[in-house]
């Protein structure tokens, strides 16, 4: 995209209701100084974020105040997975900090990064001209950030693998599940994004399946053992080996070594009343004890406190997998679930609670 | 006398009111997007003017991220 299609602002938009509110009130700027460069000067780029009161509250006072505890805008997992991991000294954590604001924190969103412009960790602009859209579409704003992963399962884009049955059939976009309220927040301060209380479930439309009692034998017999997941997703991607620094010019980069499609069956280390199950998918992430090595050596000094395999939810959902054919294809298949020989010994301590020890593989097929 | 004696000139006269107001409404309105015309949409919503102001501004901006970025996040 170029820079100047990023900034154009379509006729239509003056004709909005947006389009009514002067530029200034929002985005400052000093609209009668004829000369660009000075114009612009204090010019406000998202006046959504950090805080959307001012632009927003007016007269979207409710979103706005449950907005700043969306993950979308705190980020607070990030925060709190890499507090626990951190060697608990003071220089450590700012140096921990900095590193996090270079690599990692540029990476959330806003009011305006989702109904107006793309957002600005994958280069910004408007999507339509600055109109105001109220869904976000799925190709310019969800996916511009959940594209390596989530929109590659879920289009059919890694080679070899369908895409998601739900946007192949029945073409789905990721607000079909993840609605406007789940993505604004309720107000809470949740530590996961698997803990979000509105957050999407297969049984909201699939209610029979996951039942004692469903028509469906196996999902009787496999109720609260396996997440859906477990039985109706292929092969995801899992990243290894992250490494962030600055360049001869100062400027961030990453390195992430590797990226391997692969399917995972792991232990459910947090056991909720809504995630019931023993066993579930589990996905590594990009990240490894010399992750922020380039700011401060050994500041992860606690990274084994933290899985690097964490739950998962690939989005590539089909109603027949591999594993799913038949009893024998998953049942004593020792290479589906993640065990010691898995998982690397510099990384094993940290992920204790989601490796499936051999004597837990389930072997027999059991009546219930 | 500000007051009309005739009928005729009542109607003129109102007349003269209803259209009075209309531009002084009309013409506030106008004279705000006039305003707003002359600042920042003239400029955002011409392209040609902006293809020629962001030629500049990539010229002056240093690049945001590095070259060196590798692998997929």
């Amino acid at each position: 995209m170029e820079l100047y299609e990023k900034i154009l602002v379509e006729d239509e938009f003056l004709e909005t209701d947006h389009g009514q509110i002067a530029c200034v009130d929002c985005h400052g700027g000093n609209p009668d100084d004829s000369n660009w460069e000075t114009a612009h000067k204090g010019i406000i780029k998202d006046p959504t974020f950090p805080d959307a009161s001012k632009a927003c509250g007016d007269c979207h006072e409710e979103i706005v105040k449950l907005g700043k505890s969306s993950l979308h805008v705190t980020l607070l997992p990030y925060r709190i997975i890499m507090d626990r991991r951190a060697t608990p000294e003071e220089s450590v954590k700012k140096a921990l900090d900095m590193a996090m604001g270079n690599h990692c924190m540029g990476c959330h969103s806003s009011c305006g990064q989702c109904h107006v412009s793309r957002p600005h960790s994958v280069g910004g602009g408007f999507v339509k001209g600055h109109n105001f859209m109220k869904t976000p579409p799925m190709a310019t704003n969800c996916t511009s950030c959940h594209g390596s992963r989530l929109e590659k399962e879920f289009t059919g884009k890694n080679p070899g693998i369908p895409g998601d049955v739900h946007f192949v059939k029945k073409n789905m976009q990721c607000v079909s599940c993840h609605t406007g309220s789940e993505m604004h927040g309720d107000g809470k301060e949740y530590q996961s994004m698997h803990d979000v209380a509105n957050g999407p479930k297969c049984v909201d439309c699939h209610q029979d399946a996951a039942k004692a009692t469903s028509k469906k034998k196996v999902h009787g017999l496999h109720y609260e053992t396996v997440s859906c997941t477990v039985c109706h997703s292929l092969q995801y991607k899992n990243c290894y080996g992250c490494h962030v620094g600055k360049d001869g010019k100062g400027l961030p980069y990453y390195h992430n070594e590797k990226a391997i499609m692969d399917f995972k069956i792991g232990l459910n280390p947090t056991i909720t009343k809504e995630r019931p199950y023993k066993f579930i998918t589990v996905r590594h992430v990009p990240t490894n004890p010399g992750l922020f090595d380039y700011y401060v050596k050994g500041g992860l000094k606690n990274f084994d406190r933290v899985p690097t395999w964490k739950p998962a939810t690939p989005h590539n959902i089909q109603l027949k997998t591999p594993q799913n054919k038949s009893c024998k294809k998953c049942h004593k298949r020792k290479e589906l679930f993640l065990t010691e020989d898995d998982v690397g010994a510099e990384e094993r301590e940290a992920n204790r609670s989601v490796i499936v020890p051999k004597s837990e593989i389930p072997t027999k097929t059991k009546k219930r | 006398m500000l007051w009309p004696k005739h009928r005729d000139s009542w109607y003129l006269w109102i007349m003269f009111l209803v259209f009075f107001g209309y531009f002084l409404l009309w013409g506030t309105v106008s004279t705000v997007q006039t305003e707003e015309k002359s600042s920042c949409v003239s400029c955002h919503t011409n392209s040609r003017e902006l293809i020629k102001l962001s030629q500049i501004i990539l010229k002056m901006r240093p690049p945001a991220k590095s070259e060196e970025i590798k692998g997929e996040g």
